[in-house]
């Protein structure tokens, strides 16, 4: 207990590493142990375990196609909140909000470059990522219910894509919205029903739009988060990624 | 001459049925593995995973900056735009609804999405796991990659070929 | 509370006829409770769906004027703008065809100068002949007919909520 550690001045003297040590959480010790509690000590790194197999860091053999999913959810995510301070769902201000985002605001048009490149190339990586784990037999016993959770997210992504298809409101989405809802109707007894409740109308118009809209900016990201964090917890519950047997 | 030299170094002990025999310069075979050939996830795994990060978000703002997403004109319920397509990845289903709206609409959609949910646990068979393509499930191998292939080849006939009408046309003609 | 400790069913099993009481009792409760949620979120499934539904539109209604007679001199073919209908007029008299695609709702191209092909469908290729029969594609039924009169002003008004089945021109 030495009196002169607690005076004022001592304490501003040593803010900044008082400040850095309460911030990050660290674990003393040997190298490794330290090591440990950098991911442990982490929430967002403590999805992992503190050690991996070897063959997790091979690029040929998962090729970074979950990953490199996940990542473009995290830059949709991000460039999706972007652009909802300028969107305005409405039938009559949503092509507008697409040409304020074009020529008016700054980045605007990078920002919905990003937004639809990413889109395209998620659908793409997550199918690519399907393939990977058929491919090395990874949806085997006992990672069957993540494979199952897998399937769910790509349903899932395909549906925030085409819910996001709509909202520019141009001739492309109308079109396109039209008769993918009008497939809908096929569906044996409650097809017609069910086109009239997506489209809150019989007809794509204003109620059509603000449905996609919530549904593509609020009730499947939600979704799609929570599967994300089921999806990744099971990989490790399953026992890591898939490898061959040790030899 | 140095046998012995160590024999005297490093003494059997009575109660032990090894000894440590000699010690030599050099890595050993293992470098930083564990027994099990596990590595530390930091800075190993979480490394790659930001550089990884970086590779993609730098891709997609290079193609981002370059080419614009596409905008057409506002929507206008009075005309249908010729040929109206659905986004590519559903454009494979569209060239199916073009033959039946039910059976390419409904009924295969949902058989590819009802076997892939149902694959794992139709196929309980253990072997191949974490291989490439391994040669003990070649049946899976090749009705999976049909599957992918007709998918593939239904979507660049609905993307490429599919012209007013929805006609087929021949680009390069 | 004896009776729920297993050994206390044991007990009672062997004198009531291998018919543990207490197990019954319990499996009944278990019942009504699953019943009851059962219940109660098939309800609130059902509320959310009405809740879901609109009840009130604002659309175009479906009932609508396109206008004179004299608009439509015999052998015209005018689309009427925003209602998806043409009129047609010929010697025998005048009727209105939906536009709208029976296979998946895009707005069919009418067709001039064909005697076969009445109307083609941008979007998937189905084809109609100019009484709206299915030609080809992928069009499951015909284009329907909509019943249309002329009210007491003399103005044709067209009903799109009902479908003239016989396919019977309004004679004027």
């Amino acid at each position: 207990m030495n009196k002169a550690t607690y005076s004022l001045a001592e304490s501003i003297k040593l803010l900044p590493v008082n400040i850095r040590n309460s911030v990050i959480r660290r674990g003393g010790g040997s190298e490794d142990q330290e090591r440990a509690s950098v991911v442990f000590g982490n929430l967002f790194l403590h999805l992992h375990p503190v050690r991996v197999h070897l063959n997790t860091l091979r690029l040929g053999y998962t090729l970074g196609l979950g990953l490199i999913s996940f990542y473009l959810l995290v830059i949709l995510i991000i460039s999706g909140i972007l652009l909802m301070f300028y969107y305005i769902p409405s039938i009559d201000m949503a092509y507008n909000s697409m040409l304020d985002l074009e020529f008016a605001v700054s980045f605007g048009v990078v920002l919905r470059n990003m937004h639809r490149w990413a889109a395209h190339a998620m659908v793409a990586f997550v199918f690519f990522h399907m393939c990977r784990v058929f491919y090395t037999a990874s949806y085997k016993s006992p990672r069957e219910f993540n494979w199952v959770v897998g399937v769910c997210l790509l349903l899932l992504t395909l549906f925030l894509s085409f819910t996001g298809y709509l909202l520019p409101w141009d001739q492309l989405a109308f079109w396109a919205i039209t008769v993918g809802t009008n497939i809908v109707t096929y569906v044996p007894w409650i097809g017609d029903e069910l086109r009239y409740l997506m489209l809150g109308g019989t007809e794509v118009g204003q109620m059509a739009l603000l449905r996609f809209y919530v549904l593509h900016i609020a009730v499947l990201p939600m979704v799609m988060a929570a599967l994300v964090g089921v999806h990744f917890w099971r990989i490790r519950k399953d026992g890591g990624l898939s490898r061959p047997l040790d030899n | 001459m140095q046998a012995s030299e160590k024999e005297e170094l490093f003494p059997k002990g009575s109660d032990k049925t090894y000894s440590l025999m000699g010690i030599v310069e050099g890595e050993p075979l293992q470098v930083e593995r564990g027994p099990d050939n596990m590595v530390m996830t930091y800075p190993h795994l979480v490394v790659r995973e930001l550089l990884l990060f970086l590779v993609v978000f730098i891709v997609i703002l290079g193609v981002s900056m370059v080419f614009n997403a596409p905008l057409e004109e506002p929507a206008n319920a009075l005309h249908s735009t010729n040929p109206a397509k659905a986004p590519w990845y559903f454009v494979g289903i569209q060239e199916l609804v073009s033959y039946s709206a039910f059976l390419g609409g409904i009924v295969a959609p949902g058989v590819i999405v009802l076997s892939l949910l149902l694959l794992p646990y139709l196929d309980r068979n253990p072997r191949g796991v974490g291989v490439w393509f391994s040669g003990t499930r070649k049946f899976g191998i090749v009705m999976f990659s049909l599957f992918v292939i007709v998918m593939i080849v239904l979507i660049l006939i609905g993307e490429f070929l599919r012209g007013p009408n929805w006609n087929i046309y021949w680009p390069w003609l | 509370m004896a009776f729920e400790n297993s050994s206390g069913e044991t007990d009672l099993s062997v004198e009531t006829s291998g018919k543990p009481v207490a197990e019954n009792r319990r499996g009944f409760v278990k019942k009504l409770a699953v019943t009851a949620l059962a219940l109660g979120a098939g309800g609130l499934t059902v509320q959310f769906g009405r809740f879901m539904t609109p009840n009130v539109l604002y659309e175009a209604a479906k009932v609508f004027k396109v206008g004179k007679l004299g608009d439509f001199p015999i052998g015209s073919r005018i689309v009427i703008e925003g209602r998806g209908v043409e009129i047609v007029r010929g010697k025998e008299g005048i009727h209105a065809i939906s536009l709208v695609c029976t296979h998946l709702g895009c707005l069919v191209n009418p067709v001039k100068n064909d005697p076969e092909v009445g109307y083609a469908c941008p979007c998937h290729g189905s084809r109609f002949a100019p009484t709206g029969k299915v030609l080809g594609g992928a069009a499951p039924t015909d284009l329907p007919w909509y019943e249309m009169y002329m009210d007491h002003m003399g103005t044709l008004v067209v009903d799109a909520s009902t479908v003239n089945h016989k396919r019977t021109k309004l004679v004027v």
